[in-house]
């Protein structure tokens, strides 16, 4: 049996104490012999084994403090073979040791399956989420985004009559009618609340020309309250976030803030996804009421008046005007529809309008 | 020449010896070792994280040597989960209590026991941390530890932190190396003893210029500046048996840090993050080869004083924290 040189510590001091090792393949035991005589042996799966640079390093699991170092290249190669028949090894040090180029294989299948999940499986499940989430859930957190946003926004009580009066007037593709809120602000905008409420600046109502442009505006906004897009946005970007954060958090810094940035990316896509099927289902409810279409392509352009910058598409809540109105133009070229007359809705609309 | 003889002998001078520090560490092999844990922590949703730290530390630890011998670091996943858990628990404990006296409409106690609650996680993240990391970490058998109590590092870091508080944060540079003189004071290797002797004031100073010179000059001046916090921390730091003693001696220059990190932040750019662990190992590289060690002290005599210590939940308090070790 071949002996080998060690160096023992023997876990009460740093000394150093010369040793002969040998391996003992039947009893399946490491055999240390002392300069004094003294013998010891460490059951072979008893010991952890590290190589680091040209040293072998041995030591008994249940007391890491008393170690062998072994400068050997002979024992390293009958230590790491007799762990390696008797399976000690572990399918950690065979992946650890695979070499570079799997490494990077891995790196990169890690990055494409994580990438694919989150492209393809966290959106059906964040919507699954919305689905069972009770609508009711909404209206909390609606109420509350709505009662915080009110606080300081000047309510303009006679408009807000008048719109009620007009959204009556109308066949909505809602359980409920909505809420609606006229505020006065000199911005041209109008939002809906999920528990319902639709938000529209006064500005908004005074540019428009036609009492169609008011029911598009009101067919986009509660088709948004219909879908509950806010919650699926948000549940959408809640679960890419916790996604991101778990598979590259513990990475490090600059792939935390690339993966954040792309799920920026991801989620105003979502937005503008939304934003469309907004314009889809209002655009049916449009025709629903028999009122012509051709309002809510009116209106888009009254608003690409109002917010002349054109940003890229991709980095856009919405989708680009130019875009939503050629969509829209397809979709009514495609719809067989009778816009009718409706005198009511003129004379409130002109109403809201002095 | 007989009377040299019959001369008494000069107090006996004591031999200096040089000690060498030394880093092996491969980027390419602690790339493997941060893939895989990667890979793993992904799978497991994040709960192998403790066993990934665990492989970290045993690489980086095993591929540093004093005198030839390699460091070891025993910590396991293991005792590493367990700590992480009861970490958890302190940290849902604390945001219970917020949100208990939240529903009780008592919200400004709320806040107040929410911020008292975390920075009272911090000495508690401290000196768990020494306890565990140092009582982990080995040089041929001989185990590292830490003294400190933990009651005193409560009564001490709360005194820093009101003086802090009341100085509107001047007091944070005495602050930051009182912490340094009392935990690292508190290590010990095997019967040798660890002494820091930083002086806040000199600190401050240090700091007040390289804030001011870094904007003069447009930041360049910030690479001398960490060479004058990395002197700071290493010339200042010592080991101690009796009379006997081990200086710590820094050689870096600002040029070759500007140098390093650099070359890293390059790195980091280009490999699109996937980079890191060459920089971990450059870093690591330049630290080590850069402090010299010299002294009187036979690292072939140490004797194992310091007990074992298994408990990693001021390790885990500390990672959720987010607050690096300070060593």
């Amino acid at each position: 049996m071949e002996s080998f040189h060690g160096e023992f510590y023997d876990g009460q001091s740093s000394r150093k104490y010369n040793v002969r090792v040998t391996i003992d393949e039947l009893n399946n035991e490491l055999n240390i012999v002392h300069e004094t005589g003294e013998e010891e042996s460490w059951a072979i799966p008893d010991i952890r084994v590290t190589h680091t640079g040209d040293v072998t390093e041995v030591r008994p699991h249940y007391y890491p403090e008393k170690l062998l170092h072994i400068r050997e290249n002979n024992f390293r190669k009958e230590i790491r073979g007799l762990l390696h028949t008797k399976n000690y090894d572990g399918w950690y040090h065979k992946l650890v040791y695979a070499g570079l180029a799997v490494h990077i294989l891995i790196a990169l299948s890690v990055m494409g399956i994580a990438a694919a999940v989150y492209w393809w499986v966290l959106p059906e499940v964040a919507e699954h989420a919305v689905s069972i989430l009770p609508e009711a859930y909404d209206h909390q957190v609606g109420t509350n985004i709505y009662d915080n946003m009110i606080l300081y926004e000047e309510i303009d009580s006679g408009k807000t009559a008048l719109v009620k009066s007009f959204a009556e007037e109308l066949k909505f593709n809602t359980e409920r009618s909505p809420e609606i809120t006229v505020v006065t602000s000199k911005e041209q905008n109008a939002f809906a609340v999920p528990d319902g409420h639709i938000i529209i600046y006064s500005a908004l109502l005074q540019h428009m020309d036609s009492y169609d442009e008011l029911v598009a505006l009101l067919s986009h906004e509660s088709s948004h309250i219909k879908n509950r897009h806010s919650m699926k946005l948000l549940c959408r970007n809640l679960a890419g976030y916790l996604f991101i954060s778990i598979v590259f958090s513990d990475v490090n810094s600059i792939m935390a803030i690339l993966a954040d940035n792309a799920n920026t990316l991801r989620s105003l896509q979502y937005s503008r996804g939304f934003e469309e099927e907004a314009d889809m289902d209002g655009l049916q409810m449009m025709i629903d009421n028999n009122v012509d279409p051709e309002g809510m392509t009116k209106l888009f352009k009254q608003l690409k008046k109002a917010h002349d910058v054109s940003l890229p598409a991709f980095i856009s809540t919405h989708p680009l005007t130019d875009q939503r109105i050629e969509y829209i133009r397809k979709k009514i070229e495609s719809s067989q529809f009778k816009a009718g007359d409706h005198p009511q809705l003129e004379k409130i609309f002109n109403e809201i309008k002095k | 020449m007989d009377n040299i003889i019959l001369d008494p002998p000069p107090p006996a001078a004591k031999p200096l010896t040089h000690y060498n520090l030394n880093f092996h560490g491969q980027g390419g092999k602690y790339f493997g070792i941060v893939i895989i844990n990667w890979l793993l922590t992904a799978i497991t949703l994040g709960l192998y994280y403790p066993w990934a730290k665990a492989r970290k530390l045993q690489y980086l630890y095993g591929v540093t040597d004093l005198n030839e011998s390699r460091f070891s670091f025993h910590g396991t996943g293991a005792e590493m989960f367990k700590g992480f858990i009861k970490a958890i628990l302190i940290f849902a404990i604390v945001f219970a209590g917020f949100f208990l006296f939240l529903w009780l409409r008592m919200p400004f106690i709320g806040i107040l026991f929410f911020y008292g609650g975390f920075l009272s996680l911090i000495p508690l993240a401290i000196h768990g941390s020494y306890r565990y990391r140092m009582s982990r970490t080995t040089w041929r058998g001989i185990r590292f530890g830490y003294r400190g109590n933990r009651g005193e590092l409560y009564k001490k870091f709360f005194k820093w932190i009101f003086f802090t508080i009341i100085t509107f944060g001047i007091y944070g540079a005495w602050l930051a190396m009182n912490l340094r003189n009392y935990v690292l004071g508190n290590v010990r290797f095997g019967n040798l003893e660890f002494k820091y002797k930083g002086v806040g004031g000199d600190f401050f100073w240090l700091n007040i210029k390289g804030y001011f010179l870094s904007i003069i000059t447009l930041g360049i001046y910030i690479f001398w500046w960490y060479k004058e916090l990395f002197d700071y921390y290493v010339n200042n730091l010592s080991i101690h048996d009796g009379d006997r003693v081990i200086h710590f001696n820094s050689t870096a220059r600002g040029g070759q840090i500007f140098g390093l990190l650099i070359v890293n932040l390059l790195i980091l750019i280009f490999t699109l993050g996937l980079g890191y662990a060459w920089i971990v190992t450059r870093t690591m590289n330049y630290i080590l080869t850069h402090i010299e060690l010299s002294g009187d002290i036979n690292l072939d005599q140490l004797s194992q004083t310091e007990t074992p210590y298994t408990d990693a939940t001021g390790e885990d308090v500390g990672d959720l924290l987010d607050f690096g070790f300070v060593i």
